[in-house]
């Protein structure tokens, strides 16, 4: 098999992932006491892992795409779904390893995420649209709604679904109306959207952009005087001034603690306080690219996906590994400093 | 009464103007010079850029800051450090709180080389340095070019303190060469100055510590400084402007030289890094920049990561398209041009 080098140090372990093959997302399943991953691969595969620690993590299934598999997301336990460019929208039975397409989009799958409270599996796609899918009655959407451009980045909690396109808008939508959104407003951040994610308590949001900035927003607009942005993923060279500015491709929940996790192109990782807006703790570097993060259910995992996303001007020779690194997570650095 | 009223407003003209009072006297051109180490420079812009690299930059990060507050507050908020000396500045001209930006906010009392004042036999190690040594009371000219001759004491006229021509140093500040141990620190607040001067109006007028890169309410500038013509506001760049965020309001006795060099520093490529001020890196002065994020239009349609000569965005240069779609777009092309190039299926 291809199986990365086993590094493990006392707080972090590699998963048995194949090298070669690029990530494009990583989730952990959100019910307490899984330790199920999913990992969407540029290969087609979704990848389900049972990680539980160095010496005991595993593949516990497998399917394919037809095309790269752009997201996936957890159901439940026993249950992943995922998106590629294929246009389908795909999801297995992890026990009986069997899978099926739940229905389809007309362009390429960007974004999913299972929303708890109701339910449903939400997808959004370059077909400049978003939909709501029950895994229990497939073939078609429960509800849909269209978007002015592609959807580049989308979350959903409680009964919020927060998608932002590649227009730099971003839609607030309440789940059980999807007729209208029902906010509308620009992007905070001038550059394209990277990444958006919905605080725990949902009251809030963060959203990132290629140009190595992270906004915080309030779904509420009368509490948008809090809201503010930061730079961050950004490398200077003390020798000649010039600096390189990372786009920032994952922002991760802490599922307790409402800080947040960030990972940029740079191959580094941030642990943020929002409320104090001070940065908790800043991992290692990382061989390449961060191109997703998922906190585990407790919330003392942290899944860190590395893998080359072809931003640099010219393409690194050789190519560096992908790999997923599973990093346990002090309770001190994921607690807001009060 | 009022006729001796202009003279009262003369004695306070100090060190950038040249004399302007004394016909006689061949008007000097002065350039500009740096209060930490005294080195003159030709004109602002390499001042500042001097400034940035040798006194405000973070020796941690090396990140360039705007002032030495901001430095100061840099390292306090980021690296948890607190910096107690300008690097690279005489003795005497270290203290992180005073705001000095280019030629602005440099004391009024302060003369070129009056923080070593004593040290004559020190001037020979330092052939950049423009030494002519004298008390505060006696620079009323100010700094000349180099190896230029000290004028005469001035008495009513001169910029120090009535009453000093000639005094001993007031503090026996041991000139030292840069790089050498200070003996012991200067006085907080406004080193190289009597203890017993009143503070310059600047600093009353701000009352506490400069604000330093958060800068006033209401946008970076700040209101104009009192005294400021209406004209010379005109000038200013607008408010979104935002390297200069770490100025604070002026004297008004510099005013027309500001504004003269606000609308010089205007053109500085700085990029849009510079949002949000100098201050501390990333997260703490967050508020700032979200008051930048609704106003300029600087970017947002730009397409090119080449953001300046030495500022760019790991990301291809068409914003408009994703990473994504660019590499689903990638393995496309590839897949037809080689049939079996793209095999997903391992």
């Amino acid at each position: 098999m291809y199986s990365a080098p086993s590094l493990h140090t006392s707080n972090e372990f590699r998963l048995p992932f194949p090298t070669h093959v690029g990530i494009s997302k990583v989730q952990f399943c959100h019910e307490t006491g899984s330790n199920l991953l999913a990992v969407s691969a540029w290969d087609g595969t979704v990848r389900v892992y049972d990680v539980k620690d160095y010496s005991d993590s595993h593949e516990c299934g497998i399917y394919y795409h037809g095309k790269p598999a752009l997201c996936c997301t957890f159901i439940d336990q026993n249950a992943v779904a995922s998106g590629g460019a294929d246009f389908c929208v795909k999801m297995m039975d992890i026990e009986c390893r069997k899978d099926w397409t739940l229905g389809q989009h007309a362009a390429p799958v960007r974004c999913m995420e299972y929303n708890t409270r109701l339910g449903y599996i939400a997808t959004g796609s370059w077909d400049n649209s978003v939909k709501l899918w029950d895994h229990r009655s497939p073939s078609t959407a429960v509800q849909a709604a269209s978007v002015p451009d592609k959807v580049y980045a989308m979350d959903t909690k409680g009964e919020k679904l927060i998608v932002a396109t590649r227009a730099r808008s971003i839609h607030i939508y309440d789940i059980r109306s999807m007729r209208e959104p029902e906010q509308t407003r620009e992007s905070p951040l001038k550059y394209q959207t990277r990444a958006l994610a919905i605080f725990p308590k949902g009251d809030a949001f963060v959203v990132s952009s290629i140009e190595g900035r992270v906004a915080v927003e309030y779904v509420d607009p009368n509490e948008n005087t809090k809201k503010y942005a930061f730079k961050c993923h950004r490398t200077k060279d003390a020798g000649d001034g010039s600096e390189l500015i990372f786009p920032v491709n994952a922002i991760a929940f802490h599922p307790r603690h409402n800080t947040f996790a960030s990972g940029g192109s740079d191959a580094v990782v941030n642990l943020w306080d929002p409320f104090n807006r001070k940065r908790l703790v800043q991992l290692h570097k990382f061989d390449t690219t961060i191109a997703s993060l998922s906190f585990s259910s407790s919330g003392d995992q942290l899944a860190i996906a590395s893998s080359y996303q072809y931003e640099q001007e010219t393409d690194p020779m050789p190519m560096p590994d992908n790999t997923i690194t599973i990093r346990r997570v002090a309770e001190n650095e994921c607690r807001p400093r009060s | 009464m009022k006729w001796w009223r202009p003279t009262l407003r003369r004695r306070r003209k100090t060190h950038p103007e040249p004399p302007h009072e004394m016909g006689r006297k061949k008007k000097k051109v002065e350039k500009p010079w740096c209060w930490y180490c005294n080195r003159d420079f030709e004109d602002d812009k390499i001042l500042i850029q001097h400034q940035k690299a040798k006194h405000f930059k973070c020796h941690m990060c090396h990140k360039k800051l705007f002032s030495g507050p901001g430095l100061a507050i840099h390292c306090m908020q980021v690296h948890k450090e607190t910096i107690d000396k300008i690097p690279g500045a005489v003795v005497g001209r270290d203290s992180t709180e005073i705001e000095i930006y280019g030629m602005q906010g440099i004391p009024e009392d302060a003369t070129r080389g009056a923080a070593e004042y004593e040290d004559v036999g020190g001037s020979s190690k330092r052939p950049r340095m423009d030494n002519f040594m004298m008390p505060p009371g006696m620079a009323g000219g100010g700094g000349g070019p180099p190896g230029g001759i000290p004028m005469p004491p001035m008495p009513g006229i001169s910029g120090g303190p009535p009453g000093f021509p000639g005094m001993p140093p007031p503090f026996g500040m041991p000139g030292m060469p840069p790089g050498m141990p200070p003996g012991f620190p200067p006085p907080p607040g406004m080193p190289g100055m009597p203890p017993f001067m009143p503070p310059p109006p600047f600093m009353a007028g701000r009352g506490g510590p400069p604000g330093g890169p958060w800068g006033p309410p209401g946008g970076p500038m700040g209101p104009p400084p009192p005294g400021m013509p209406g004209m010379m506001r005109g000038m200013m760049p607008p408010p979104s402007q935002p390297h200069i965020s770490g100025q604070s309001t002026v004297p008004s006795s510099y005013s027309d030289r500001l504004a003269q060099e606000r609308s010089d520093r205007a053109p500085i490529p700085e990029g849009p890094l510079a949002l949000g001020g100098g201050g501390g890196g990333g997260y703490g002065n967050g508020t700032q920049e979200q008051k930048h994020e609704g106003d300029g239009d600087w970017a947002g349609k730009t397409s090119s990561s080449q953001l300046s000569a030495k500022i760019r965005i790991v990301h291809p240069d068409d914003h408009s398209i994703s990473l994504e779609e660019r590499r689903l777009n990638m393995i496309a092309s590839r897949t037809s041009s080689h049939a079996a190039g793209y095999n997903y299926r391992q």
